[in-house]
């Protein structure tokens, strides 16, 4: 870290610099859960603090409109998840570890995507989602979501998978196992704490997803998280207590996701085969 | 390390493409066809459905002629111009942070970033429609305490034709997304104690410091979120869609391009028409990453 000696004067106006921009990033956290407590009346006569009574029942109300969704929400992203990282691994793995004729021209195929704006292929891919069959099916969210994460993926875990020591890989070779067996024993266990993260990103990204829900789902059984939010505003609540323990509602997956997470790159930053 | 294969050495080693093969065969059929099949059908009036007809550049001659197509363009250049100078404000923050002599705080600090983050993006967004929202939303409620405008009054920040962009402009104030403060801070903390022992026996103040040193130090850093930004804000639509609907606001003076292939191809059914636009954002977006590579240098 660094250590310019500067007055003290200089370290409070940082302290206050900070907490300052930190107050401002808290306040729609504060205001969605102090107001997700409130009945319309008390909103109105007072937004801004916490008061008694609090309407709890706000929560349930808006679980029955959104519980279904954020399970179909949750099976979407943990799938596509759980099959772009399988899938890249694989890919990545082939990059790092072969030169074969073609794997430049090959790798290009991939990188080359990331420059491309999806945006542009709205059109094209919904034509792509009906012929298919896939319409008004989860596996409309699902299989693009894989497909369109292998360049990013792939770019990323090449570079990790590349830096793991020869040796580990000899001594596998020489114990006669295949490269399946390099992949679940070697790579994965040290590229834990990278495939954590881009576990996270791809959760993330498939949470906030709206676009595709909202072209290729149809039936709102099938919905999920974020389109589902649209509607509660739009369609079946005024009340913006009901609507504030939505949003909480459809934030603390996520919340519980990074509780959960951060332990998980501990662990992976700390656990290590060959060291120096 | 890698395992050089030579062409002669193909006869033992051909199994190894098959590990590629799946992502290969995805990408493909998911990305390289609809790109191909929506070029190709920039020149057709297709409804998507049944209508399908060749129809030479009439496609492009329209676009030409559409002035709402230009204007969305003229409204992405003001966000991402906007999106520019709201970068510079975790870069600050991370300096700062940088430069907050107890590790202890440093730390706390950096813990409290990352929890506003949690919230989902999308969430975020509709939070922010709740602060505009012209009877109770949370921005007159606060002008009106301070007796900036009439208990009575509002202001309609999102369809007051003035109003709409700026407000989006100021939407997630103050910016600072955890990952870019995290970011750079991790560029920041490379930079050796020897350097500033250096800067500062050579009398260099804390602004000579900042542009000498720190910010080429980040500047593979900004670049990557600068590129990331720029291809990021010239995609993204659902904001504008979320805040205004499908209409992009008052008289539509808030819509980007790829709203505008969303009205085009799925309220007025022309698909072949939304292919057009789809392929001048790509062009588009070709150019600016050629120009970003090319002058916005890292410094080693």
């Amino acid at each position: 870290m660094a250590r310019v000696v500067r007055s003290r004067t200089v370290e409070f106006f940082k302290h206050v610099f900070i907490l300052l921009v930190l107050f401002f990033a808290f306040v729609p956290m504060y205001l969605m859960i102090n107001i997700s407590l409130k009945d319309n009346q008390q909103f109105a006569r007072n937004p801004w603090f916490p008061e008694a009574p609090f309407h709890w029942e706000n929560y349930l109300f808006s679980w029955d409109h959104l519980g279904g969704t954020i399970f179909n929400t949750a099976f979407v992203a943990i799938t596509a998840t759980v099959l772009t990282l399988a899938v890249a691994i694989v890919g990545a793995f082939f990059f790092a570890r072969y030169k074969m004729p073609g794997s430049k021209f090959l790798f290009g195929v991939f990188i080359i995507l990331m420059m491309y704006p999806s945006v542009a292929n709205m059109v094209p891919m919904f034509k792509l989602i009906t012929s298919l069959g896939l319409y008004n099916t989860h596996f409309a969210l699902i299989i693009p979501a894989i497909a369109g994460g292998q360049a990013f993926n792939i770019f990323v875990l090449r570079n990790f998978i590349e830096d793991i020591p020869q040796d580990l890989f000899d001594a596998i070779e020489i114990d006669g196992g295949n490269m399946f067996y390099q992949i679940w024993h070697v790579v994965i266990p040290l590229s834990m704490p990278i495939i954590g993260t881009l576990g996270i990103l791809s959760i993330i990204g498939q949470w906030n997803n709206f676009v595709s829900p909202l072209l290729y789902l149809r039936d709102t059984n099938l919905q999920t998280i974020s389109v589902a939010l649209l509607h509660l505003e739009g369609e079946y609540t005024k009340n913006w207590g009901q609507l504030m323990a939505g949003y909480t509602i459809a934030s603390i997956p996520l919340v519980v996701l990074f509780i959960f997470c951060m332990k998980l790159f501990i662990r992976g930053l700390s656990s290590g085969a060959v060291k120096g | 390390m890698a395992i050089e294969v030579p062409f002669r050495k193909l006869r033992y080693y051909w199994p190894a493409y098959l590990l590629i093969a799946l992502p290969l065969l995805l990408v493909l059929v998911f990305s390289y066809h609809p790109i191909v099949n929506g070029m190709w059908h920039m020149f057709y009036r297709w409804d998507g459905d049944t209508v399908e007809e060749f129809v030479g550049f009439q496609n492009i001659v329209r676009m030409w002629r559409d002035s709402s197509l230009l204007h969305s363009f003229f409204v992405v250049t003001i966000f991402v111009v906007a999106n520019i100078v709201k970068m510079a404000l975790p870069i600050i923050v991370a300096v700062v942070l940088h430069h907050v002599i107890s590790d202890r705080m440093g730390y706390l600090y950096r813990i409290l970033f990352v929890i506003p983050m949690i919230i989902p993006g999308m969430v975020g967004i509709l939070i922010w429609k709740y602060f505009y929202e012209p009877n109770s939303g949370i921005l007159n409620n606060l002008l009106r305490m301070m007796g900036f405008i009439s208990p009575t009054e509002t202001i309609q920040w999102l369809s007051d034709e003035l109003l709409v962009i700026p407000s989006l402009v100021f939407m997630g104030f103050p910016w600072v997304g955890a990952f870019g403060v995290l970011i750079y801070l991790a560029g920041l903390q490379g930079i050796s104690e020897d350097v500033y022992e250096a800067a500062e026996i050579d009398g260099a103040g804390p602004l000579t410091v900042f542009f000498k040193i720190e910010l080429p130090l980040i500047m593979t850093q900004v670049r990557i979120n600068l590129i990331l930004m720029i291809i990021g804000t010239i995609q993204s639509w659902e904001n504008i869609y979320l805040f205004l609907g499908a209409d992009g606001g008052p008289g539509g003076i808030a819509t980007v391009p790829g709203l505008l292939i969303f009205r085009e191809a799925f309220a007025r059914g022309l698909f072949g028409y939304g292919c057009a636009i789809g392929f001048v954002i790509f062009v588009v977006t070709l150019v600016l990453t050629l120009i970003n590579n090319r002058f916005v240098r890292v410094r080693k």
